[in-house]
């Protein structure tokens, strides 16, 4: 097994009924920060997941009796539910729409604002949920880095691994996805 | 594709070692691949290729940026008001956008059609789209988007929809283009001088955009600029109460990463506003960089994130020339080069924390922006005008070439300054903010740049642009601003000193003598003018004072006796100015100078000795309790050295032999005085300029007294003059002063040598000032103290001439050639002589002069008939 399985597994197994517990309890109010990022970016603009995660921790650091184990163990927390608030709201805002058009639902996946190239965010989720049965490992990782905003070194300090393993398991586990996107 | 987990675990150990290779060694590695195990091969190089396409791509590298679903609520073909819809062309805060056609025959053209969504039609959002409209109709300027229309719909199919029908721009945002196009950063800064014009029309017109970013600013197919989207604009003047709901959801409707630090923290809302948004644009123009590192490192920008940051110094960020190239911007080292300095300043102080440090107004910035395209120094930096001229200052023996070039670009800067302000003579508040900017900029060149370099040798050209083109502008300006005394204060201020420059004798002038009268009489009719309706206005006082002095000095130059009348009306002004209550020290300095040149003219001039005696005591009374008081005082030191030279000139021309002595005691007084400033200010060729005259003057009155030779004596002074004079000459070939002091000391030493009994070299020194004098400018030779200086030199040519056929060894067809030129040259001198009497222009030293010239003649004449003889019996005679 490699440094970076080995390592995730580590943490998948300090995963505390209390945390999930207490994210559940969060959920609806990390979805209301979602809803008023949105807001704010308006309709030019795109959820910022990362603030997403830093206003999510700020909210769930100061409640009650939570207590993480690490800033990874949150982010690892963090950016599953994230995955969920995102897939979440863009179905919602489908529903509003009468015809539920699907085009416009696009992850501008390039640098900042360059539109170079968008991705069809169910179809990263359906191949995510593929890509956990062929390695979970990586498709955490893919969780972490893409809706999680971990950059690979932070990935590396979080999982006491180098950041190379990180960046290795990384290109693997993203031209595995995005192979799996394409037909 | 599906992809099952046997086959993920069969590639993979093959991906890993092809990740392993460079990737100009895959290729190979594949090939190989394909023969040795074909059934994965095709699945091991798609995986590759996915991974070197996300690679250049950077897919999935940043976290999701998730746009809101739309679906348009409207079909092309739909009527709304006088528009017919074609395409959609946009979402914006308010609703969608459309590209639309006029279709009521008024006039043909398509429109970007602003709708707002029904489910935005509420109260707030109907107030926020009647908001927008109105602000739109107060904005009209090229580079923003004009509004055409706007209304409510009543067509069927649409009743009730609003509308606003703005210019159609097509064309591409700000960022997209500067890349597309590769422009340099001039062209970048020109570019967005054009953002920088839109906006400050805004805000002139009392509208904060408040959300500024690339995307709302568009370069039309012309490359102008359009500045879009005022949907959340604000006006300054808004009554709080009201728009306070709107401001609410308008305030936090911003895009973070052009947001200004106040309008996070609190939502606080004002033109420094846009200044910093304008800011992080032109940082992101100039660099291809976000100001904030989280944006720069890929992260996304939070509330505590924007407020946490420290912007660093642009140039000293780390630019990758891939990334750079993708911009269309330089190489990393040559970008860092442009930027450092000015830029930096330029785009920190936009981007300052505190709303107050920014730049106050969008015209502030513009100004640096286009200071910097001309190579102007920036106000964003420390470098003011003064800090400029100081630093110009600090490298002295600057080739004068370099001087002038540094004063022709400022001057180029004042040029540009009162363009703009002709061009914006319209909009009256700019007008006036442009009237000062001209204003204090050629205040600037005539007071601290002028004073800066007037002590230079070599400056005089340098200074007559840079005061000439000052008092154009000064004097278009005192034209416009009517009865302002300051102003008009300034003018004359600048007309007084390029008097000085042109052809004020005192200094280095340019020997323009008629333009410079012309120059000063302008300024006293102005300050005349002001001065009426002020008489107790010390600063109008003080200047006419200084105008009078010079007024005089010119006239008495120019053979008009009238001067000693201004000379005398300068006493009155400078006694009026130091019983004035606002009166300080230096006025009492200014009334001890003034009774000094007063003293001197009456006893040079008027040949009053007993009265110019009496102003004499009083100015040393006052210089020297000053000095004694101050003996850091340069200026009243140098004003006391004056006075006694006067009181010197005053004693010899009592022309009593007892009084000799005196002069010579209040001379030796003047040099070491006038030594001691040279001293201390050795950069000040004023001192030695004076220096020389008084060494000359001393020189003479030794002579007189019959001190030639020796340390002290009179020859020994004569060659200090020159020696002093021949150095001025050659550090400052322009100036008439310097070169006229050559003629006079030259004439001096040739009478020493005349009276030391050697007519050789009186005969050599006296030709050296006849062709100094020859080489002078025409209008300064037809000046009475050159004319002086000539006079003189003819006089010690003939007596040498005449000393020299008296020689035993003449031959007597020599002799009479000799005897013939001197008497020649002896009526010349006594013409002079016989002109000032005539002028009453020291009419007596005059008259003694013709008598001693004639007795000359006579001496000589007397050779031509007798030969040596005769001539040594008439000298023995004498």
């Amino acid at each position: 097994m490699s440094d970076f399985a080995t390592a995730i597994q580590r943490v998948e197994q300090a995963s505390s009924h209390e945390l999930d517990q207490a994210f559940a309890t969060w959920y609806p109010e990390l979805k209301k920060i979602a809803h008023a990022r949105i807001r704010r970016s308006g309709m030019h603009g795109q959820v910022e997941t990362t603030g997403l995660v830093h206003d999510s921790y700020l909210k769930l650091a100061s409640g009650p009796g939570l207590a993480f184990a690490s800033r990874l163990q949150f982010l690892a927390y963090a950016s599953r539910t994230l995955r969920s608030i995102v897939l979440d709201l863009i179905r919602e805002q489908r529903a509003l729409r009468h015809g539920g058009e699907f085009d416009l639902v696009t992850l501008n996946t390039a640098a900042q604002d360059g539109f170079a190239d968008s991705l069809d965010v169910e179809a990263v989720n359906t191949a995510l949920d593929d890509l956990a049965r062929l390695d979970a490992g990586m498709a955490r990782l893919v969780e972490m880095r893409f809706f999680g905003g971990m950059t690979a070194l932070e990935i590396a300090d979080a999982l006491g691994i180098s950041e190379r393993s990180v960046q290795r398991e990384w290109q693997k586990a993203r031209a595995l996805l995005l192979t799996m996107i394409q037909d | 594709m599906k992809i099952s987990r046997d086959q993920w675990l069969q590639v993979e150990p093959l991906l890993n070692a092809a990740l392993d290779l460079p990737e100009a060694g895959r290729d190979q590695w594949m090939t190989q691949l394909d023969t040795d195990q074909p059934a994965v091969s095709p699945l091991v190089r798609k995986l590759l290729a996915t991974h070197e396409r996300a690679e250049r791509l950077q897919q999935l590298e940043t976290v999701p940026a998730l746009a809101a679903p739309w679906a348009s609520a409207f079909a092309a073909g739909t009527t709304v008001g006088p528009f017919r819809l074609l395409r959609p062309i946009g979402r914006g805060g308010m609703g969608e956008v459309w590209l639309a056609e006029q279709i009521d025959g008024r006039i043909e053209r398509r429109v970007a059609l602003k709708l707002p969504s029904a489910y935005q039609l509420s109260t707030v959002w109907r107030e926020r789209f009647r908001r927008e409209r109105d602000i739109l109709a107060k904005l009209n300027h090229p580079h923003i988007a004009q509004l055409y229309d706007a209304g409510v719909s009543e067509v069927e199919g649409s009743r009730g929809q609003p509308y606003l029908a703005m210019e159609y721009v097509e064309g591409e945002s700000l960022t997209d283009y500067v890349a597309a196009q590769k422009l340099p950063l001039a062209a970048r800064l020109r570019l967005f001088r054009q953002v920088l014009e839109a906006v400050g029309h805004a805000h002139r017109h009392l509208v904060v955009h408040r959300d500024l970013k690339p995307a709302n600013i568009l370069i039309d197919r012309d490359g102008q600029v359009k500045l879009l989207d005022f949907g959340i604009a604000k006006l300054i003047d808004d009554d709080e109460a009201a728009a306070a709901d709107l401001t609410r959801i308008g305030g936090r409707m911003m895009t973070l990463r052009y947001a200004a630090p106040e309008q996070v923290a609190d939502g606080a809302i004002s033109t420094a506003t846009d200044v910093y948004a304008l800011g992080v644009i032109l940082h992101e123009l100039l660099t291809g960089l976000s100001p904030y590192r989280l944006v720069r490192d890929g992260k996304m920008l939070t509330d505590s994130g924007l407020l946490a940051e420290q912007v660093s110094v642009p140039s000293s960020l780390s630019f990758s020339s891939a990334a750079a190239a993708e911009r269309g911007l330089a190489a990393p080292a040559m970008l860092a080069r442009a930027l450092a300095g000015d830029l930096d300043a330029v785009l920190l102080k936009a981007l300052r924390r505190d709303p107050a440090a920014r730049y106050a107004t969008i015209e502030q910035f513009d100004d640096d922006i286009l200071r910097h395209l001309e190579h102007r120094p920036v106000s964003a930096r420390d470098g003011t005008w003064r800090y400029l001229a100081g630093r110009f200052m600090a490298r002295h023996k600057l080739p004068i070439a370099a001087a002038t070039a540094v004063v022709l670009t400022m001057l180029a800067g004042l040029v540009m300054v009162e363009q703009q302000r002709r061009q914006a003579v319209a909009q009256r508040e700019r007008a006036e903010k442009h009237f000062a900017s001209v204003r204090q900029l050629a205040n600037t060149f005539m007071f601290d740049v002028h004073s800066e370099i007037e002590p230079l040798a070599g400056s005089l050209k340098a200074r007559q642009i840079l005061v000439g083109t000052a008092l154009k502008y000064l004097d278009s300006l005192a034209g416009e601003a009517g009865t302002d005394a300051d102003l008009a204060l300034e003018v004359a201020v600048a007309y007084r000193k390029l008097a000085e420059i042109k052809g004020d004798f005192r200094s280095a002038n340019l020997g323009e003598a008629g333009n410079a009268r012309r120059n000063a009489e302008r300024a006293a009719e102005l300050l005349d003018k002001v001065a009426a309706r002020e008489p107790a206005n010390i600063r109008l006082l003080r200047e006419r004072r200084v105008l009078a002095l010079l007024i005089g000095r010119m006239k008495l130059e120019a053979g008009d006796a009238a001067g000693i009348a201004e000379t005398e009306r300068a006493v009155g002004l400078a006694e009026r100015i130091a019983s004035l209550p606002g009166a300080v020290l230096s006025d009492r300095r200014s009334l001890g100078a003034t009774l000094a040149e007063y003293g001197g003219i009456l006893a040079v001039v008027k040949d009053d000795q007993p009265a110019a005696a009496m102003q004499l005591g009083r100015a040393i009374d006052i210089l020297e309790t000053l000095v004694r008081q101050a003996p850091a005082d340069l200026v009243a030191r140098s004003r006391l050295a004056y006075a006694y030279e006067r009181a010197a000139i005053s004693a010899e021309l009592t022309r009593e032999a007892a009084q000799l002595p005196q002069a010579i005691v209040w001379l030796e007084k003047s040099i070491a005085a006038t030594e001691a400033l040279a001293r201390d200010e050795p950069d000040n060729n004023l001192h030695s300029q004076v220096l020389a005259k008084r060494y000359n003057n001393v020189a003479r009155v030794k002579m007189k007294v019959g001190a030639i030779d020796g340390p002290g004596g009179a020859r020994d002074y004569a060659d200090r003059a020159r020696a002093l004079v021949e150095r001025l000459v050659r550090s400052d070939t322009g100036n008439v002063g310097d070169a006229s002091a050559l003629a006079g000391v030259l004439a001096t030493a040739s009478s020493i040598e005349n009276a030391a009994g050697q007519p050789v070299r009186a005969a050599a020194l006296a030709r050296q000032a006849i062709a100094a004098d020859a080489r002078l400018p025409a209008e300064t030779r037809s000046g009475l103290i050159v004319r002086e200086n000539l006079a003189e030199a003819w006089r010690a040519l003939g007596v040498s001439q005449c000393a020299l056929a008296n020689r035993a060894d003449v031959q007597s067809t020599q002799r009479r050639e000799l005897v013939s030129a001197a008497l020649a040259l002896l009526a010349q001198a006594r013409a002079f002589k016989q002109e000032l009497v005539e002028r009453k222009i020291d009419a007596r030293e005059a008259a003694g002069a013709m008598a001693a010239i004639d007795a000359e003649m006579q001496r000589c004449g007397a050779q031509q008939t007798a030969g040596p003889k005769a001539a040594q019996v008439a000298q023995t005679r004498r």
